[in-house]
């Protein structure tokens, strides 16, 4: 059987998020890893944890972020890492708090992957 | 209409299988699978007890299955799994398993029921069908179906089935495998859906096939008749409820416990889940012996739409190639079911009305939904595990946004076999496979680190088997598992370790031997939300070997893979050795006391590896779940001896502190403004600058996707001339041919010196 449903989870989320972070736009969900999407001025943006703003929650929030290819062998060396002629291990970062936000181990010459483009105007 | 307990039987009454697939086709389309619950909403106490028996019999047939099967990959990894299914195909009630195969069985009685079958050979009472041919259900000619209908006086009630993983198909390589193969016919025997038995007995001309056309008939012979057992019981235990229950409550029953599964599975993804689309995106290598390598393409769009459906679209994936790398339209519906039912359906009844909340776009010829004559094989392993790594991911973001934290866990898929033939220690012809599928370790969670060596994503209750299994009934011994230290992915919560393993050839003389694999040269299980991709596996060998005489002096020989720039093979053995192996490798001879080296592909990280808790990384590190360079280089740790035993160890707290600030602002002196490395990385691809093998794979997407293609030019900000990658033709650096890899002259290794 299902578990129990848990209508109200994201805004407890939320809630418990605010009160962790030092700026006031109303949580309106934790989408990743350090990011969230808040309300500010009408508009829905998505913002860092440190307070960085990324633009709207529409557009890819990579667009935004600080980018390094990193060599596969840095991570796992020889024989035990991938093969940088084959790919490249794309490492974004905010540019307000250098935390990596997320890393596409991705073959060379491939576009930005956009990993989650919600629907919050319903 | 009716909405009564009796209403399906009696509407049902008197049509044929096929009849009533277009029937239930016709009510699908309309939003359901059954239209009332009578039973459940009536009789709550019946019902549940009611699956519970139900549900109970698919287990303990899949139980049977292992007790009687011959193989070990069936009895000791239990890679099985038996169900019961409505008379129109679909499953009702499924135990623990390859849950992959969910939906496989579904597929095979509807492609029986659509081709006429009940006319000619006829569906009967008794009657044995046997599948391994993936266009009509399944991964692969592995994938063995055993299905049997059940009547009740003269009434078709339910089909029952069993599946099982073989090790031999009579393919061109031991284990159905090999990584030359372009088309179907290097496969062995594929078999669509075809009366193997009757009365609950096995056809002559059947086994004869199955003697003449394979290396070891006698264990894929004995597995089937495993699952002729478990039929046999799933179907007297059937008829035992019926009698129960009435013929009226089982039939209608089994339809409202499907539409239940539909139901939940809906309301789930509707009240929990934000809409929207979810991403996913990686890579495989085919690298096929003596021909250039390429890349695939997996790529996975999923929308969850506000009526709790989930719509998956696989445009942009790579097309079908001459390569084993292939899959089915059938086998990438059950990939999505097998990724899903562990996930998000598991507390759903996953069964057949679950996947009714699935739609997809699977586009034709692609990787997924191959050709006839395309050859399948290695696609579970490769294009499937990368598929169901993206799921993974999706879903996990997808609970991430909702705030289910606890839910979210990083992918881990990836796996390698070697397949080899020979014989075993009473000089009985053998085939086996080895690679402890079953041990590699589960992702990095929101929450907490992955578990090492215990996880298969197709076969999440599988087991590795015991290694004394393995040396009484295979030509291979083992000298050492192990946890593979830094095999799970970095991650502020890092993937568990995967299994270690070195095996030496005894007893045998021959063994012919190749190898399934990806995750070599790219990433086919990527990390979350900062974390990083799974390593790729290690494959060595040693030809040749002094180990008969290293053991005979008591000296040292390998037992773990060891540091990278030099291996434990490398330091003890005298031989030809092949280290960093081509995962791809084609048949080839191994004699007594040749070695096999495997280090499998794990699970990926979540999380900025920044952020690790040190203490945790001092426990990796007393645990060998890592190294002090990774501690150091990755985790941004100062380690610190506190005594004289190796788990003596802290961290300096102010050292570590300063060292992750350092590493910070690295990064952003490293790296660059989004937009600046878009321009850049334009400009690489206008002038071909990048790798051949990497502008071979876009290319091929430009052509054969043109939704994919306009969405690249779009990323990239690319001119709306722009139609190909220059291939630079004179690029010597790129790797060409796939070769056995570069075996090393004895006299250079240390293990030659002692």
């Amino acid at each position: 059987m299902t578990q129990p449903l848990e209508k109200d989870r994201l805004v407890a989320v939320a809630r418990e998020e605010q009160d962790k972070v030092r700026w006031k736009e109303r949580i309106l969900v934790h989408l990743q890893e350090h990011l969230f999407i808040v309300e500010k001025a009408g508009q829905k943006v998505v913002k860092c944890e440190c307070g960085h703003e990324f633009g709207s929650y529409k557009t890819n929030w990579k667009l935004e972020a600080l980018v390094y290819d990193r060599n596969p062998k840095d991570i796992y060396p020889g024989i035990t890492g991938h093969n940088p002629e084959w790919c490249t291990y794309r490492e974004f970062y905010c540019p307000g708090c250098l935390a990596q936000l997320e890393v596409e181990g991705v073959s060379h010459g491939m576009p930005f992957l956009f990993n989650v483009e919600l629907d919050l105007e319903g | 209409m009716e909405n009564t307990i009796g209403a399906y039987a009696r509407e049902t009454a008197g049509l044929g299988l096929k009849d009533l697939i277009l029937k239930k086709d016709e009510c699908i389309k309309q939003g359901y699978y059954w239209r009332h619950m009578p039973i459940k909403e009536e009789q709550k106490v019946e019902y549940q007890v009611f699956y519970a028996k139900l549900l109970q019999i698919a287990v303990n047939a899949k139980e049977l299955i292992r007790y009687v099967a011959g193989s070990v990959v069936v009895k000791e990894a239990g890679e099985c799994i038996a169900g019961i299914y409505t008379p129109e195909g679909h499953a009702a009630v499924l135990s623990t398993g390859v849950l992959l195969h969910v939906w496989s069985m579904t597929e095979v009685v509807r492609f029986m029921a659509l081709n006429d079958y009940e006319k000619n050979p006829g569906i009967n009472e008794g009657d044995v069908f046997f599948n391994n041919d993936p266009h009509c259900g399944g991964q692969h000619a592995q994938d063995q179906f055993i299905i049997s209908p059940i009547f009740y006086e003269g009434r078709l009630v339910a089909w029952v089935g069993g599946m099982s993983h073989e090790m031999e198909t009579g393919a061109t390589g031991p284990g159905g495998y090999d990584p030359s193969a372009v088309n179907r016919y290097y496969e062995g025997l594929l078999m669509s859906p075809t009366k193997v038995g009757t009365n609950n007995t096995l056809n002559n001309d059947f086994k004869i096939t199955v003697e003449h056309g394979t290396r070891d008939a006698t264990i894929w012979l004995m597995d089937t008749q495993a699952k002729m057992s478990a039929n046999i019981y799933m179907r007297n235990a059937i008829i035992e409820l019926v009698k129960q229950y009435g013929i009226e409550f089982y039939l209608e029953a089994v339809q409202e416990i499907v539409e239940d599964g539909r139901r939940a599975t809906l309301e789930k993804i509707k009240s929990r889940f934000l809409p929207g689309v979810y991403r996913g995106r990686t890579f495989v290598d085919a690298m096929v012996p003596n021909r250039e390598s390429r890349c695939i393409q997996s790529n996975m769009e999923m929308t969850v739409d506000k009526d709790g459906y989930l719509n998956f679209d696989l445009e942009g994936s790579s097309q079908e190639g001459p390569w084993p790398w292939n899959g089915t339209s059938c086998s990438t519906r059950a990939t999505f079911f097998c990724a899903l039912a562990q996930n998000l359906m598991y507390d759903c009844k996953f069964n057949a009305g679950s996947y009714l909340a699935i739609r997809s776009k699977i586009p034709d010829r692609s990787v997924y939904a191959c050709s006839l004559q395309s050859a399948t094989h290695k696609y579970i392993g490769s294009v499937g595990a990368a598929l169901t790594g993206e799921l993974f991911s999706a879903i996990s973001r997808m609970y991430y946004a909702a705030g289910y934290l606890e839910e979210v866990v990083a992918p881990a898929v990836g796996s390698i076999s070697t397949f080899h033939y020979g014989q075993d220690e009473s000089g009985r012809r053998a085939t086996w496979a080895m690679g402890g599928a079953a041990a590699g370790g589960s992702g990095g969670r929101a929450l907490k680190d992955g578990i090492h060596t215990h996880y298969f994503c197709f076969n999440p209750e599988g087991d590795c088997a015991d290694a004394e299994v393995y040396d009484r009934t295979t030509a291979s011994m083992y000298l050492a598992r192990s946890h593979g230290p830094d095999s799970g992915g970095f991650g502020k919560y890092r993937g568990g370790c995967s299994l270690d393993l070195i095996a030496m050839i005894h007893k045998a003389g021959n063994v012919v031997i190749n190898t399934g694999g990806v995750n070599y040269h790219v990433p086919n299980i990527q990390g979350l939300m900062g974390g990083y991709p799974t390593p790729p596996l290690v494959l060595n060998f040693a030809f040749d070997t002094n180990m008969k005489d290293l053991m005979a002096r008591g000296k040292p020989y390998p037992l773990h893979l060891g540091p990278p720039e030099e291996t434990e093979m490398e330091k003890y053995v005298c031989g030809t050795l092949d280290i960093a192996a081509p995962t791809a490798y084609p048949n080839t001879d191994l004699h007594n006391y040749d070695l096999i080296q495997i280090r499998l592909s794990s699970a990926a990280g979540f999380g900025d590896p920044l952020e690790r808790d040190p203490k945790a990384i001092v426990k990796d590190l007393a645990d060998g779940a890592t190294t002090e360079r990774a501690a150091r280089d990755v985790y941004g740790a100062v380690i610190k001896k506190t005594g004289p035993l190796p788990q003596d160890l802290d961290y300096d707290r102010e050292q570590t502190a300063s060292l992750r600030k350092k590493l910070r602002a690295e990064r952003g002196r490293k790296a660059i403004p989004a937009r600046q490395y878009i321009a850049q990385q334009r400009e690489r691809l206008l002038k071909g600058d990048i790798p051949r093998v990497c502008a071979l794979m876009i290319n091929d997407l430009l052509r054969f996707s043109p939704k994919w293609r306009d969405r690249f030019k779009k990323e990239w900000g690319l001119p709306a001339s722009f139609e190909q990658i220059p291939i630079l033709v004179d690029d010597r650096k790129e790797p060409s041919l796939t070769k056995l890899g570069q075996k090393q002259p004895s006299a250079m290794l240390k293990g030659c010196q002692s």
